[in-house]
């Protein structure tokens, strides 16, 4: 069996191990635009601030495709797929596969910005963006951030870290809109104050002046000025979805999959970021760009690639992350509680925030700030659909845990391996 | 980290101030010494505490006790994983007094508190003279040599119950127990002891072929397989009494009176009535299992005979009827009025046995040793020409495989160990049996103490005694030049006595020591 | 593969399985030692190491950390710690391969790696990841400490906990095939 997979990050990297695990002799080619080793994007900005050392950004050993006996085709691009042929082509050559992955991340989204077009400004996806952007802050003084996601937050405190002056603009009214609740980013706006980092929400840059195709300063929507001698464009990420879109292969935000990953086209699999998958909260299929889904994905592809048929209940949107001395652990749908029951527990000179959202005795949004200890049951309530009403008043205690679950899910959890 | 905010440790820490009612505590009585310097912090003891004695003070970042509330029942001692804890006497006491002793002064206190009875544990701790232990055991020299038990066989074997009164063709067959060494388990009722305890014993009866009782407390379904290897009781409660709990057992026992309180009736409050009690004693959840101090149905030797023969119908005849009884002034005479009755066992308990809860008056001052009332039934029984038709079982106070050996010789068939049961599973003897909350999950139904004892770590421990004991019982048998316990029974020469009067002697029916 | 499995009926809530881990994974396996001193070599922004337990306390510096935790609810409770999965969540969730699933099919984190980003503790369905904040990778304020799970106990053959426990409500078996 050939298998080829378009892509070298998480769901690559799960895919490989899968398909080496299930099948000793499967031929494995990898191909991307990247030239590096398989390496993690969500490490740059460490990686940036010089917090790290670079091999901490690898995912694994150098003898990685070694051990795996995988023909890597780093630094090229994939131009077409031809699913009739059965044949991937990167412009100078055509690779024949029997089945292929598509696992091509997502790519920047660049809006349209007065100025933009005259200067030069840094997207924040890659490990030879955060390198040219590493270079590139030498001598510079005040950099801006366009967009509080999850990207640009981190781009932003990485870059104060290096001593630079640094804004965020953010057209929403909090940081991280997608991620976080008003408590919990308003938390977080609080902690990045702290450290120095000016966050304008709810404005944008109407106009990037610039002198000989350097930004000089923006002028915001809201009529105030920022000085600005580096501009980093971190609004958002699409899935990446031109190569199956070109194929005929069925998209909407991202390329559509069912719970085996397996597309529209036959023996076309595609997970990670440019994946569009089905939901486990809602049922629906959407796409959820964070490392365990498109790990987990990538996992269940390379196995269904390699003929042994696993299924992907559905995904649960999840994340963690620390800004300043705060962390932050979201499950589920955090912002939407309408007819819900929100369950919510305050205790701010510790910085200390947990809310639960329950629709029909089901947890549909679970997060927690600051006090993140055994989280993770939430997730197991949330992805196995557990009713919650029984033991509704204890989800907020910081005792609680395992003890607190009914007998049998507790039996289930630690009397058998998992 | 918890605040384990009791009561006391909050007047220990100056947090409250204290209340009339909790003055009589300003005298502990022991002291639990810390190594401060060896102490973790690990918070094990507190944990472990089940007397609200040890406490943690997350200002201080230390454990401190309220020594008041100590019993020295040893449990945070056990579990130290630094050997940081040990218990000492608190200070002088009372001024030196053998009249007004630390003791007697604090249970007038206690009282004067609470105008209660003073309830208490385990068995009789006065110091009474122990004639077990004035007693000697002989041994052969020269001319009558001793046998060497690794090397010969030697009979433990006992048959309990009744015996023919002459060999006849075929001979005549009454339904005796057969216990592999003459060492049986007390009647100690579930609820009075947790369940794992009582399971414990039940395995420990059928591993070494001998018997567990299971007081009067009914038998918990999941302990129904061990039915051949208990005895079962019925008490004036009638506690868990149907056909099938009596037909499952080796033999039924009727509880008439129990050492170490003749005369009264047990009493398991409320509080012990958990689900798993309730259901094995047929009572409602949560109310209070008394026991009525006679049997209501028995006010005779004849309607004694009515529930013998009751239960024996009801067995059809195939299993053994006991009657136990607490050794009292003129044991003997009930006991002759009981095997005529027809029982086929009679217990005699001696008021050193223990109990889950009873008044300490009644423990204290009620009843007479058994060693005594031993000798005077065996004799009584035999004078009557009757002694064959019942065996006798000795109960109350044995304490060692010597105790065995000196009460065959004084008679008995066989032996009731409760206590010795207990201290073999971990009990330290703290005598708080009756506050239902028993740190070493023994005599405890709580759901967070009683896990502290498991079955099978009792079962194995209760095993290894009765194999000592039974090994001890060998030897000493061959150094006597026997070769079976039936060979003892009964045999006052084997026995002297030890610092006793002509009168004593003369009621224990063996000689003085050199003569 | 054998795992640790509790057995809470037995569970006496005496926490000796997590004071065992402790000393297992201290340098001197003596418990005085790791608690009073070892505990306190802290690897704090200064790199200072505070030998005084009443400095120790007033600087906050963290008692030391059990792999494996017993949880309570009322009269009921459990030890529990990494059940050490086939497919691991945590694995799947590192965010810099850090964890791997080892030979003998342990967990494990390549400790000098780890940048303690939480994703593991978010990701872990039992709740058996920690944080052990005397070590870190990332020198900054934002980041400190590492992933902090149970071993098994690599240099002893039972591990600790299982040892320990007086009333065996933990025993280390091969559940596979049930």
């Amino acid at each position: 069996m050939n298998h080829v997979i378009i892509g070298n990050s998480f769901a690559a990297l799960f895919a490989v191990e899968a398909i080496r695990r299930t099948d000793q002799d499967a031929e494995i080619t990898v191909i991307s635009r990247e030239p590096q080793h398989v390496y993690s994007r969500a490490m740059i900005h460490e990686m940036l601030a010089g917090m790290v050392r670079e091999p901490m950004v690898y995912l694994r050993d150098w003898d990685f495709y070694k051990r795996m006996r995988v023909r890597t085709m780093l630094g090229r691009t994939v131009t077409r797929i031809n699913p009739g042929l059965h044949t991937v082509s990167t412009g100078e050559d055509e690779t024949p596969y029997d089945r292929l992955l598509i696992a091509t991340g997502g790519k920047p989204f660049v809006p349209p910005l007065n100025g933009l077009q005259d200067v030069a400004y840094h997207s924040f996806i890659t490990l030879e963006d955060a390198k040219k952007l590493k270079a590139a802050c030498e001598g510079r003084r005040n950099a801006v951030v366009l967009g509080a996601g999850l990207i640009g937050l981190q781009c932003a405190e990485a870059l104060r870290h290096m001593g630079l002056d640094v804004a965020v603009v953010e057209m929403a009214d909090t940081v991280l809109p997608m991620a976080l609740d008003t408590e919990s980013s308003q938390t977080i706006a609080k902690e990045l104050a702290d450290e120095g980092i000016a966050v304008h929400t709810g404005d944008t840059i109407d106009l990037i002046i610039s002198s000989d195709g350097h930004p000089t300063e923006c002028k915001l929507r809201s009529g105030g000025t920022i000085p600005c001698d580096l501009l980093v464009i971190a609004v958002g990420v699409r899935p990446n979805i031109d190569l199956a879109k070109d194929a005929g292969i069925t998209t909407d935000r991202g390329i559509v999959v069912n719970e085996h990953m397996e597309t529209s086209a036959e023996h076309i699999y595609a997970a990670g970021d440019c994946a569009q998958g089905p939901e486990i909260v809602t049922g629906i299929t959407m796409p959820i760009p964070v490392i365990p889904v498109a790990s987990t994905q990538g996992m269940i592809a390379g196995y269904n690639m390699a003929g042994k048929r696993r299924r992907y209940g559905g995904a649960l949107a999840l994340n963690a992350m620390q800004f300043g001395g705060v962390q932050v652990i979201s499950y589920g749908f955090v912002k939407d509680e309408r007819d819900g029951e929100v369950l919510k527990y305050v205790d701010p000179p510790r910085k200390i925030y947990r809310k639960v959202i329950i629709k029909n005795g089901r947890i549909t949004g679970a997060i927690f700030v600051k006090d993140v200890d055994r989280a993770g049951i939430f997730r197991h309530l949330m992805e196995k659909r557990i009713d919650v009403t029984p033991f509704k008043e204890h989800l907020l205690s910081p005792h609680f845990g395992v003890a607190h679950l009914p007998a049998e899910i507790r039996a289930d959890m630690f009397t058998r391996p998992q | 980290m918890e605040y384990y905010e009791e009561p006391n440790a909050r007047v220990a820490l100056g947090l409250r101030r204290p209340e009339p009612g909790d003055w009589y505590h300003g005298y502990p009585e022991y002291h639990v010494e810390r190594d401060d310097d060896k102490c973790i912090r690990c918070l094990v003891c507190v944990r472990q505490c089940p007397y609200d004695c040890t406490f943690y003070d997350p200002y201080r970042h230390g454990v401190y006790n309220v020594h008041e509330n100590c019993v020295n029942c040893r449990r945070c001692e056990f579990m130290c994983p630094t050997s940081a804890i040990r218990m000492t006497k608190w200070g002088a006491g009372f001024r030196d007094n053998d009249n007004w002793k630390q003791k007697t002064i604090r249970t007038v206190y206690k009282q004067a508190d609470s105008g209660a009875v003073s309830l208490t544990g385990l068995g009789n701790d006065r110091e009474y003279v122990s004639y077990f232990d004035r007693m000697v055991i002989d041994a052969s020299q020269v001319t009558n040599p001793s046998i060497d038990p690794l090397r010969e066989p030697m009979e433990l074997r006992a048959y309990i119950g009744k015996k023919p009164e002459r060999h006849t063709n075929p001979p005549e067959v009454y339904p005796n127990l057969k216990a592999e060494l003459p060492v049986i388990f007390a009647p100690m009722s579930f609820g009075a002891i947790s369940f794992n305890f009582q399971r414990g014993l039940a395995m420990a009866a059928k591993e070494a072929g001998t018997y567990f009782n299971t007081g009067e407390g009914g038998l918990h379904p999941d302990l129904r397989q061990y039915g051949d290897h208990a005895i079962v009781q019925i008490a004036s409660g009638r506690f868990g009494v149907s056909l099938d709990y009596l037909s499952n057992a080796a033999a039924c026992e009727i509880k008439i009176g129990q050492g170490a309180k003749p005369g009264i009736g047990g009493h398991l409050p409320g509080e012990k009535v958990t689900w798993d009690v309730s259901r094995t004693r047929m009572i409602p959840e949560g109310s209070d299992a008394l026991s009525p101090a006679p049997q209501h149905d028995i006010y005779s030797i004849e309607d004694l005979r009515l529930l013998i023969y009751g239960l024996k119908e009801a067995t059809e005849y195939t299993r053994p009827v006991s009657v136990k009884i607490a050794a009292v002034h003129n044991v003997a005479a009930i006991a002759s009025g009981i095997v005529r009755a027809g029982a086929d066992i009679v217990v005699v308990d001696g008021f050193r046995g223990g109990t889950g809860a009873a008044p300490a008056v009644i423990r204290d001052h009620v009843g007479i040793p058994v060693e005594v009332a031993l000798a005077q039934v065996d004799q009584r029984l035999r004078e009557e020409g009757i002694r064959h038709q019942a065996s006798l079982i000795a109960a109350g106070g044995i304490r060692s495989s010597a105790d065995v050996i000196k009460g065959l010789a004084l008679g008995a068939d066989a032996f009731y160990i409760g206590t010795a049961a207990m201290v073999a599973v971990g009990c330290t003897a703290c005598q708080q049996c009756h506050r239902g909350r028993c740190s070493w999950g023994i005599t405890t139904n709580r759901p967070d103490l009683a896990p502290r004892l498991q079955p099978e770590v009792a079962a194995e421990r209760l095993t290894n005694l009765l194999h000592g004991w039974a090994h001890e019982i060998k030897e000493m048998l061959g150094m006597m030049g026997l070769n079976s316990i039936e060979s003892l029974r009964g045999n006052r020469l084997k026995l002297r006595g030890v610092g006793m009067t002509q009168v004593e002697l003369d009621t224990l029916g063996i000689q003085q020591a050199g003569l | 593969m054998k795992r640790v499995y509790p057995r809470e009926e037995r569970c006496i809530n005496c926490h000796l399985c997590e004071v065992a881990c402790i000393v297992e994974h201290s340098e001197t396996k003596l418990p005085s030692a790791a608690y009073h001193v070892e505990g306190l070599r802290f690897n704090r922004e200064d790199s200072r190491t505070i030998c005084d337990p009443a400095e120790a306390r007033a600087a906050g510096v963290p008692k030391p950390l059990n792999r494996t935790l017993v949880q309570t609810a009322g009269y009921l409770s459990l030890s529990t710690n990494c059940r050490h999965c086939e497919e691991p969540d945590c694995v799947l969730a590192c965010k810099n391969g850090s964890l791997y699933v080892a030979e003998d099919g342990r967990v494990l984190v390549q400790e000098d790696k780890c940048v303690g980003c939480w994703m593991c503790v978010m990701a872990c369905r039992y709740g058996a990841i920690s944080r052990n904040p005397a070590r870190s990778n990332v020198p900054a304020v934002a980041f400190n400490g590492i992933n902090h799970h149970c071993d098994l106990c690599p240099e002893r053959e039972l591990p600790a906990c299982v040892w320990v426990c007086p009333t065996n409500a933990l025993v280390f078996e091969d559940r596979d095939d049930q």
